[in-house]
C-alpha cells in the first residue's frame, strides 16, 4: 500500500457497548418470544459481523439478514447463533420492519423505542480549514446561501459521496465543542461548509455530523426528519471512505 | 436445504454493469471539444461510484492527461493499482503528511500557507526532486483554496521555495459555483487576476485550470489549459432537465437486479403480484423515489411502490404483465435503449444524477465490460 490511508480524518466510531446494552434492554422485554435484530444492509452501516457478535452475546435468539452470503458471514465468524435469511426461501418475504431499536432509533410504524436505547454509531470528521468572509458572500454551488453578516466558514470533509444526504441542504446542522452550527450552500460530494459565525473554531476540531445527542450533537433522526428520510436510511447510507472504528470498553477491560 | 432454497441461491445477484467503452468514449469527446486544453478526468468518490481504478484507465484510453481526485487516499488508491499518470489531489488537512504522496509522485493542491509549509517538510524528508504543486484560489465558492487577500503571500513564499529547489508551481486552479454567467464571469476575472499575480511574484504555472463539465460544455473561455472533467466523462448530464443525448454522451451505468420473491399486491382490485427485488436503502437506493419511479421488467414497465432497507417492492403497470420470479429488473440504464435514466431517479427523489450514481453502494457488484 502506498502512503497512509488517511481519509482526511472521517470516521464513524461504533460503540459495542452501547449496541450491547441497547440488545439487553431489548432482550429483558422481549417476553413471550424470540428477540429477532434486523441486521440488513451491513447492520444499518454499523458492519455485520462486529455487530452479530455483539448482540449473539446480549441476549439476541435470531437475526435477520437478506441474503446466503451475510448468514455465511456470520457462520464464518463462528457466532453461534440463529441466522434468517429471507432471500433464500422460496417464496419467502422479507419480514416487516423489525425496527432499529438495537441501533438507538424507533420504530417509525410502532409507538416509538423503547426508553433507555441509545444510538450506537457517531459520525464525524476534522474541520479542514476555516475563513472569515464578509456579509453577502456565497457558499458552495448556485450560492443558494450568502453569508447574513461577516462571519466564520468552516470547512468539513463529509459530502454526499460520505453518505449525507444532499437533500439536507438548508437544513443540516453539526456540532463542534458541543454547539451545533448550521450546514451553509448546497451540500456537495465531498465536502460541507458550516457558518459558524464568530466562535473560535480551529483546524482539526471535529465536527460531529450526528451521534447519540447526548453532547449537544444532532442525531441521525435529526438529519432524516428534514428529508423525508429515516434514521436507519441515514445510517445505513454512511458510505466507503468513511473508516468504522469500533470503541469495545468492555473488551478492553 | 431443499432443491428449490438451492435453485434461489444461483440467481443472478444485483449488479452495476460498468461500460468501460463508454467512458472512453465520453472522455474522447471532451478531449475534441477541449480544442488543444488538455483534460483531467475526475475519479474521487470510488469513480463517482464506478470504480475508480477502473475509470481512470478508461479515461486514460480516452485521451484524459490527467486524473483528479479529492483526498490522498484515493490518490494513492489508483497509484497502488499502477496508474501512473499526473494525478492531482486537492482537499487536505492543513499539516496533512505529504511524504508518501510525494514519493508516489502525486501533485498536491496547495490552499493556503500552512499547506506549502506541509509540502517543503515531505520534500526535506523524502529528498528528491522539487514537488509538484497547484495553488488553489477560492474566487467565490467559500470553500478551500485561498481568499484574495492572502494570495501575494502565497505566491510570494511559492516564489521563494521554487528558487530553493524544493517545489514547482505547476499549475493555478480555482472551482466554479455555476451559479449564473455572470457569476461565472467573475470567477473568471478572479482568477486571471489571481494568474497575473502569480507571475508578477515570479511564477510560471503551466496549468491553469477552472472549467469542469458543466463550463468545459457551455463557456469555451473558461476551458483554459486544462478542464477538469466529472461527471460528464461517466455520461451524464451536469445540466438541470438536460439529458446525456443532447450533450453526445453515453451513460456508462447500468443497475440491474432480479425479482427473488412474489406477493400479493398491495392493491386488492390488481389481480397480479408485487415483485421483490435484492436492492434497498442500504445498497444506495433512494427510498424517496417509491411510488415515483419506474424500471424495467422482462414484461414491461414495472413502478417502485416502496423501498426498504434491502429490498424494494415493483408491481406491473398494466395488467397481464404480470411478475414472475427471476424476471430480469433494469433500474437505470442508457435511456436510448429504452430503460430508465439516472436523470429519472434523479428527478423522483429530489437529487442530482451525481448523488444517485455516487451512493450506490459497496455490496453491488460492479462489472465491467468494454
Amino acid at each position: 500500500m502506498t502512503g497512509v490511508d488517511t481519509g482526511l480524518g472521517r470516521e464513524a466510531a461504533v460503540d459495542l457497548g452501547v449496541f450491547r446494552s441497547n440488545v439487553a434492554l431489548l432482550a429483558a422485554r422481549a417476553v413471550g418470544g424470540p428477540l429477532v435484530i434486523d441486521m440488513t444492509a451491513d447492520a444499518y452501516g454499523h458492519g455485520l459481523v462486529r455487530l452479530a457478535r455483539a448482540a449473539a452475546e446480549s441476549g439476541a435468539d435470531i437475526l435477520s439478514v437478506r441474503d446466503q452470503a451475510d448468514a455465511d458471514a456470520i457462520s464464518d465468524a463462528r457466532i453461534g447463533i440463529d441466522v434468517h435469511c429471507w432471500q433464500t426461501r422460496r417464496f419467502a418475504v422479507p419480514p416487516a420492519g423489525s425496527g432499529i431499536a438495537a441501533f438507538g432509533f424507533g420504530m417509525e410504524l410502532t409507538d416509538g423505542a423503547p426508553d433507555g436505547v441509545v444510538p450506537v454509531m457517531r459520525v464525524s470528521a476534522p474541520v479542514l480549514s476555516v475563513k472569515r468572509v464578509p456579509q453577502g458572500h456565497g457558499v458552495s454551488y448556485g450560492f443558494v446561501y450568502r453569508t447574513p453578516k461577516e462571519t466564520t466558514l468552516a470547512l468539513v470533509p463529509l459530502g454526499y459521496a460520505d453518505g449525507l444526504p444532499r437533500a439536507a441542504t438548508g437544513s443540516g446542522r453539526m456540532a463542534v465543542g458541543g454547539t451545533q452550527f448550521p450546514v451553509v450552500g448546497r451540500i456537495a460530494m465531498d465536502q460541507v461548509v458550516l457558518d459558524v459565525g464568530d466562535a473560535p473554531i480551529a483546524p482539526g476540531d471535529r465536527a460531529v455530523a450526528f451521534g447519540a445527542g447526548l453532547d449537544g450533537e444532532p442525531t441521525a433522526a435529526d438529519w432524516a426528519a428534514a428529508t423525508r428520510s429515516t434514521a436507519g436510511e441515514i445510517l445505513a447510507r454512511i458510505g466507503r471512505r468513511v473508516p468504522r472504528r469500533y470503541i469495545d470498553r468492555e473488551a478492553s477491560r | 436445504m431443499t432443491v428449490a432454497d438451492g435453485a434461489a441461491r444461483i440467481a443472478p445477484e444485483s449488479v452495476a454493469i460498468v461500460d468501460l467503452a463508454a467512458v472512453a468514449r465520453n472522455v474522447s469527446r471532451f478531449v475534441l471539444l477541449a480544442d488543444g486544453a488538455q483534460v483531467m478526468v475526475v475519479v474521487k468518490a470510488n469513480g463517482y461510484g464506478h470504480g475508480a481504478v477502473e475509470v481512470a484507465r478508461a479515461a486514460i484510453q480516452g485521451g484524459a492527461s490527467w486524473l483528479g481526485v479529492a483526498d490522498l487516499a484515493e490518490a494513492f488508491e489508483l497509484r497502488d493499482a499502477h496508474i501512473d499518470a499526473p494525478l492531482l489531489a486537492w482537499l487536505h488537512e492543513s499539516h496533512e503528511n505529504f511524504t508518501a504522496a510525494l514519493e508516489a509522485g502525486i501533485d498536491i493542491g496547495v490552499s493556503d500557507l500552512d499547506q506549502l509549509e506541509s509540502v517543503v517538510r515531505a520534500q526535506h524528508a523524502v529528498g528528491a526532486g522539487p514537488a509538484s504543486v497547484h495553488l488553489k484560489l477560492d474566487t467565490g465558492l467559500g470553500r478551500n483554496g485561498a481568499d484574495e487577500p492572502n494570495w501575494a503571500a502565497l505566491f510570494d513564499e511559492a516564489r521563494r521555495l521554487e528558487l530553493t529547489g524544493v517545489l514547482r508551481v505547476r499549475g493555478i486552479f480555482s472551482h466554479l459555483a455555476n451559479a449564473d454567467d455572470a457569476e461565472d464571469a467573475l470567477q473568471l476575472e478572479r482568477l486571471h487576476r489571481g494568474i497575473e499575480g502569480a507571475r508578477r511574484a515570479g511564477l510560471q504555472p503551466q496549468l491553469r485550470h477552472l472549467a469542469s463539465t458543466a463550463a468545459a460544455l457551455r463557456l469555451p473561455p473558461m476551458r483554459l489549459d486544462l478542464v477538469r472533467i466529472g461527471i460528464g466523462a461517466y455520461g451524464l448530464s451536469p445540466f438541470d432537465g438536460g439529458g446525456s443525448a443532447e450533450l453526445g454522451l453515453q451513460p456508462a451505468m447500468t443497475l440491474r437486479s432480479t425479482v427473488v420473491a412474489v406477493a400479493p399486491s398491495s392493491d386488492a382490485d390488481f389481480a397480479a403480484h408485487s415483485g421483490i427485488v435484492p436492492l434497498g436503502y442500504g445498497d444506495g437506493i433512494p427510498p424517496q423515489a417509491a411510488g415515483r419511479i419506474h424500471v424495467t421488467g422482462d414484461a414491461g414497465p414495472l413502478l417502485v411502490t416502496r423501498i426498504e432497507s434491502d429490498h424494494l417492492v415493483v408491481e406491473p403497470v398494466s395488467p397481464g404483465n404480470d411478475v414472475v420470479r427471476g424476471d430480469a429488473v433494469t433500474l437505470f440504464g442508457d435511456p436510448s435503449e429504452g430503460v430508465t435514466a439516472v436523470d429519472d431517479w434523479a428527478r423522483a427523489a429530489d437529487t442530482i444524477n451525481y448523488e444517485i450514481v455516487t451512493r450506490l453502494g459497496d455490496r453491488v457488484a460492479r462489472e465491467y465490460v468494454s
